[in-house]
């Protein structure tokens, strides 16, 4: 443990102990896991995906390739949480990744022996002999990036919705320019930035803007925002959206755990996301101590931390000189500066000479060729690009590399966004964006300080108007900011160094994925020259970093393979999320019970605390069967369904949809909906009605009351309600407008028990009162009355959906559950869904399962109805030729042949001479205890005779089963048993 | 919002008011223009009773919620539906009334839905709420919702649920 204190812009005092690798470590508090690592020396952080090559920490952010950790103990791990982002405290547990049976010692980095047989889309040739499952034991082993976790409980996610003027992502220079613009004049602000702190580089770059230092710059800004009411969030990254909302994510300390989505609906946005550093490709440049000159940067201003005693630094610009002399004024040696602009291209850099000065050798016109060391760097080859020259080793332990920045311009590539290639800045840059989007800073290719500062001022400015404020004091008012930093890079394209042909299998572009240039060269040569396909054949930025730091080099390189310029080529186009987002996030707060809301009936609390067995019927909850009765819905369901056939019983109806319909020409409007008109209906009396779609199609069916000369309630199907009334308002509100009628969902303003059995009446007549005894008597079937129980609304209408003698009570909810209780207590008990459909199978009433908007009247028996001649909606097509082919199909009832077989609904129905060729299907199945055998309805071509001997096959769960075609009503099919 | 954290613990409480009467009116089409006086025309007004809350709310197109109508707001509704202009449903049990008061109740309700962008220039608005179809009134910083009954339970559930989080009260 070094007891050395480190300072930095954002370590404290302090001590925080956690375990790498089995190792005890310590950080100082503000630490990342990579800087208190690197503090201590630590060089492995894992091994490469596909070669099992020990990697380093390359980059200071979520950019890094490398150092991705498993953070916690089995189950509860979190995978691929990169060490650069993980905020340290106290009693981590971290693991490296890929590596079997140690990070120092793995099996399965013998695997480079073969690297020529592990290139580009080595899967689609490999593995064939004898087959591939051979094979998949130890490639499952083998492949992936991390380890799944087991139970692993997160703290809930926190979402909220919000709109605002202007949204500014990321908050370094240009975003807090932009910013502090648009909130000066009047607009709301929010302002996201990914870090636990703002200022971007001005962290390490120093400068001075508008006279202070820089940080101090910073923290004034922040100070006036919060003035002006902007919202500032940290530890934020913009993560996508499209449609006018944008989604960002808060994770603090970088790993899941208490994590916020924000859906922003900002009137304009501005992107300052800055951009990524790249590297340059030549021979191991992936090896331990190989890194990205800003990262080296980060980590001595931010957290004290020297990566390396004796660094090399390597690049194509001018800015190393400047980072060459922080890293020198912070306790590094700089050994030397390899340049690859030649002494010509005007490097004129006073730190120049004064580096030279001090021992560090400055090298013009030069590459790295390769790193030497096998377990990290312990020197670099370094080479003149053009002419001859000797080649130079210089011992350092540390190579610092800089091809360049790669502006942030996932979220310009959506909502109609471009981009182009900057020949200038050897980069892609947002090209044509939307009115309400701007890029600005280094995100949008500028990278001298006054220029970044004034392009956020600019776009924030913009944005401002964009949105429709420019009211503040400052509005209008863009003046210059005054600003000294690094000067202007000058740089010169570089992508890779010279490399004899077999050795570019050594020159990475994606350290993640262990892409190369090789792989490219492969690529090509197997057609693959679309930089998409180049893509996906490769695995070129398909990692977690998401080509942050592999996308560009690989187009470009891909373009001087091709011979054509890097725009020629481009780069393949992001999807959200921009960063990694956990699944829990996503979900928000949809998850555990709230994934799928529920809807439940008055009566559910007494069904729960009953023994009934509730389940999804759509989203209503309803009772399947009673514990009571059976301990499984096939027993319970027959002895439910053999008592209200022998006695009575009582199930909750509460779901019957229910359509309130008025209005003077109410009845008009409902005639024109329905296959039989609704003005024939006296009041006080009901009518079951169907009601077709305009292709002649059975939509729904239901029972329509007329309970005044203008108001009606139509009832359909359970769920159907709200799917109904849209029907009805389109017509009413198109083909029907101007009739005046209204529509109004009273589902759940009445909940409805269905009493059902020989006993229903004479129980009902206890129950609710001598003044419904003669009601209840001379009420015939489908009439209805209007009256009170213990005070409150009744009506109780005459209807059967079991083939019973049966009445349906509708009541207000809040009487429900005392009324039913009443009618257990008389002796009634209640049944589930599952005796309802013995029921009604055994009647041969219709379900969606017959309903399913694949029939018509015709196909379901009612040509009753049809033949009534209403001229409704659907009934012109109904008459269409090819609706009434031989082919179409019936309604039948069928029964095994041998009076006891199983069958099932959903088995195909052939003939005895057909087997292949289905004629239909089962659409409804039970065992009926009223006939002591399976029965059920079918849809059979109407070609087939009665006497047809039909197979029902069903081979995935329970082979064939002769079937005999009957009457669709298996039971008491004159319905007396409903008419006492 | 500068500085909160939606994170943060929730001061607000949820509580069921007993309503025994809510009606909903519907105009016939364009009738609605013959509604007399005061009665809430623009989509999303409301017309407020004494205490501040709506007793009128135009909800929807040519719909209006009344709850718990009192004498005046009865012989109201019955005049219009004398005068041809549409026609009252009642509709007690198809709404649970809740009141959500508290200093963070819009905070609460923008895990949901931005509320404020809303009710921005409305007195009431029809929305889903946690996925639960409702009508959702305010009177800053408290607001109303009539849930739709067979919705209430699950509402119920992701509005404790956030209380919880935060240790607020529930009611």
């Amino acid at each position: 443990m070094s007891t050395i204190v480190r300072r930095g812009t954002r370590v404290q005092e302090g001590q925080i102990r956690f375990h790498y690798d089995g190792r005890e470590y310590f950080g100082q508090p503000g630490d990342t896991a990579a800087s208190a690592l690197l503090a201590q020396g630590v060089r492995h952080f894992g091994r490469s995906v596909k070669y099992r090559r020990l990697r380093g920490v390359m980059a200071a952010g979520s950019e890094e390739p490398n150092a991705l950790l498993t953070v916690g103990t089995r189950p509860a791990v979190i995978p691929n949480v990169p060490a650069p982002r993980l905020t340290l405290h106290e009693g981590l547990v971290l693991r490296s990744q890929n590596r079997w049976p140690t990070l120092s010692v793995d099996l399965a980095s013998l695997l480079q022996i073969g690297g020529g047989f592990f290139g580009a889309g080595f899967y689609y040739k490999t593995f064939m002999w004898p087959n591939w499952r051979t094979y998949e034991p130890i490639i499952r082993r083998l492949a992936g990036l991390g380890e799944a976790p087991g139970a692993c409980e997160l703290p809930p996610v926190a979402v909220e919705n919000c709109s605002c003027d202007v949204l500014v992502a990321g908050a370094g220079a240009a975003g807090l320019a932009a910013a502090r613009a648009a909130a000066r004049a009047g607009a709301t602000v929010v302002l996201c930035e990914r870090e636990p702190v703002c200022g971007g580089e001005l962290e390490f770059e120093g400068g001075t803007i508008e006279g202070r230092e820089s940080l101090n710059w910073v923290a004034a800004t922040l100070t006036e925002l919060a003035g002006l009411g902007a919202r500032v969030l940290t530890d934020t990254d913009l993560v996508g959206g499209s449609d006018g909302q944008v989604v960002l994510h808060r994770q603090r300390g970088g790993i899941a755990g208490a994590d916020t989505l924000y859906r922003v609906r900002p009137r304009s946005v501005v992107i300052a996301t800055g951009a990524v550093e790249r590297p340059i490709a030549f021979i191991d440049n992936d090896r331990p101590g190989v890194m990205l000159l800003g990262a080296a940067e980060c980590y001595l201003a931010r957290y004290g931390v020297r990566v390396g005693r004796e660094a090399v630094l390597f690049a194509n610009h001018d800015r190393v000189y400047a980072a060459a002399a922080r890293l020198a004024a912070g306790g590094m040696q700089v050994r030397a500066i390899v340049d690859t602009r030649s002494a010509s291209t005007g490097v004129g850099n006073s730190l120049r000479a004064e580096l030279e000065r001090t021992g560090t050798q400055c090298l013009s016109g030069h590459a790295v060729i390769a790193v030497e060391g096998g377990r990290e760097v312990r020197a670099v080859r370094v080479a003149p690009l053009a002419g001859s020259g000797p080649e130079r080793r210089i011992v350092c332990n540390v190579l610092l590399q800089s091809g360049g920045w790669s502006p942030n311009t996932q979220s310009g590539a959506q909502d109609g966004g471009a981009r182009e290639y900057s020949p200038g800045l050897a980069a892609f840059v947002a090209a044509e964006q939307p009115l309400w989007r701007a890029f600005a800073g280094t995100a949008n290719g500028r990278l001298e300080l006054c220029d970044v500062l004034a392009d956020g001022q600019i776009a924030g400015e913009h944005a401002a108007r964009q949105a429709g404020c420019a009211t503040g004091a400052g509005a209008g008012a863009v003046t210059a900011i005054d600003a000294r930093g690094d000067g202007a890079p000058r740089l010169v394209a570089f992508w890779r160094s010279p490399s004899p042909p077999q050795l570019e299998k050594k020159q990475f572009i994606d350290l993640q994925n262990d892409v190369t240039v090789a792989d490219l060269r492969t690529a090509l040569a197997e057609g693959f020259s679309d930089i998409e396909h180049v893509k996906r054949y490769t695995t070129l930025g398909i990692g977690t970093e998401q080509g942050a730091t592999s996308a560009v080099l690989g187009a470009a390189i891909l373009a001087e393979l091709k011979g054509v310029p890097p725009g020629a080529v481009g780069i393949s186009r992001p999807r959200a999320p921009f960063a990694p987002v956990t699944m829990q996030s996503l979900a928000g707060l949809r998850v555990g019970s709230a994934f799928r809301i529920s809807r439940r009936t008055p009566l559910h609390a007494w069904h729960a605390a009953h023994g009934g067995v509730l389940e999804s019927s759509g989203l209503w909850l309803r009772p399947r069967y009673y514990l009571a009765n059976g301990p499984d819905a096939f027993t319970a369901g027959i002895a439910e369904a053999r008592r209200v056939r022998a006695t009575g019983g009582i199930v909750d109806g509460s779901t019957l949809g229910k359509i309130e319909v008025a209005g003077p020409d109410a009845a008009v409007f409902l005639d024109s909906m329905y296959l039989s008109k609704a003005s024939t209906i006296k009041a006080g009396r009901g009518k079951y009605m169907v009601n077709l779609r305009e292709d002649g199609m059975v939509l729904d069916d239901g029972l329509v009351l007329r309970l005044a000369p203008d108001r009606f309630v139509a009832t359909t199907s359970s769920g159907h309600a709200d799917h109904m009334l849209s029907h009805f308002e389109h017509y009413r509100d198109t083909q029907w407008n101007g009739r005046a009628v209204t529509l109004t969902d009273v589902t759940e303003a009445w909940a409805v028990i269905a009493v059902a059995g020989p006993q229903s009446r004479a129980t009902l007549q206890r129950v609710l009162g001598s003044a419904w005894h003669e009601i209840l008597t001379r009420l015939e079937h489908m009439g209805f009355a209007d009256g009170h129980f213990q005070g409150r609304d009744l009506r109780v209408l005459r209807a059967s959906f079991s083939g019973e003698l049966a009445f349906e009570l509708h009541c207000r909810p809040g009487i429900a559950v005392t009324l039913w209780q009443t009618l257990n207590d008389a002796g009634l008990g209640p049944y589930g869904l599952e005796a309802l459909d013995i029921l009604r199978v055994e009647k041969g009433y219709l379900v969606s399962s017959e309903l399913n908007g694949e029939t018509t009247p015709h196909d379901l028996l009612m040509d009753g109805l049809v033949k009534l001649g209403n001229p409704c909606l659907g009934r012109e097509l109904l008459d269409r030729p090819g609706l009434h082919k031989p082919a179409r199909p019936r309604l039948v009832g069928v029964r095994a042949r041998d009076g006891r077989s199983k069958f099932l609904a959903g088995a195909q129905l052939c003939t005895e001479n057909e087997r292949t060729h289905p004629v239909g299907y089962v659409t409804s199945a039970v065992f009926s205890p009223t006939l002591d055998q399976w029965i059920g309805l079918a849809l059979l071509a109407r070609r087939l005779g009665e006497d047809t001997q039909l197979l029902a096959r069903d081979p995935l769960r329970g082979g064939d089963t002769p079937l005999r075609i009957v009457p669709a009503v298996h039971f008491d099919p004159t319905g007396e048993r409903m008419k006492q | 919002m500068n500085g909160t954290d939606q994170r943060d613990a929730m001061r607000c409480t949820l509580e069921v008011l007993p309503v025994a009467r809510i009606v909903e009116f519907v105009a016939f089409g364009a009738a609605h223009g013959t509604l007399a006086g005061d009665w809430p025309r623009a989509a999303g007004a409301a017309l407020r009773g004494a205490d501040g809350w709506p007793v009128i709310l135009h909800f929807a197109p040519a719909r209006w919620l009344l709850p718990q109508p009192d004498v005046t707001m009865i012989d109201r509704i019955e005049a219009a539906v004398a005068a041809g202009a549409g026609a009252a449903i009642e509709v007690e049990g198809k709404w649970v009334t809740l009141s959500l008061c508290g200093a963070d109740a819009a905070r609460l309700l923008s895990s949901s839905l931005d509320v404020a962008a809303v009710l921005a220039g409305r007195d009431c608005a029809a929305v889903e709420l946690f996925d639960c179809p409702a009508v959702l009134a305010s009177a800053a910083p408290d607001y109303r919702i009539y849930i739709k009954s067979s919705f209430a339970a699950d509402f119920t559930v992701a509005v404790e649920r956030l209380l919880r989080a935060g240790g607020a009260a529930i009611g």
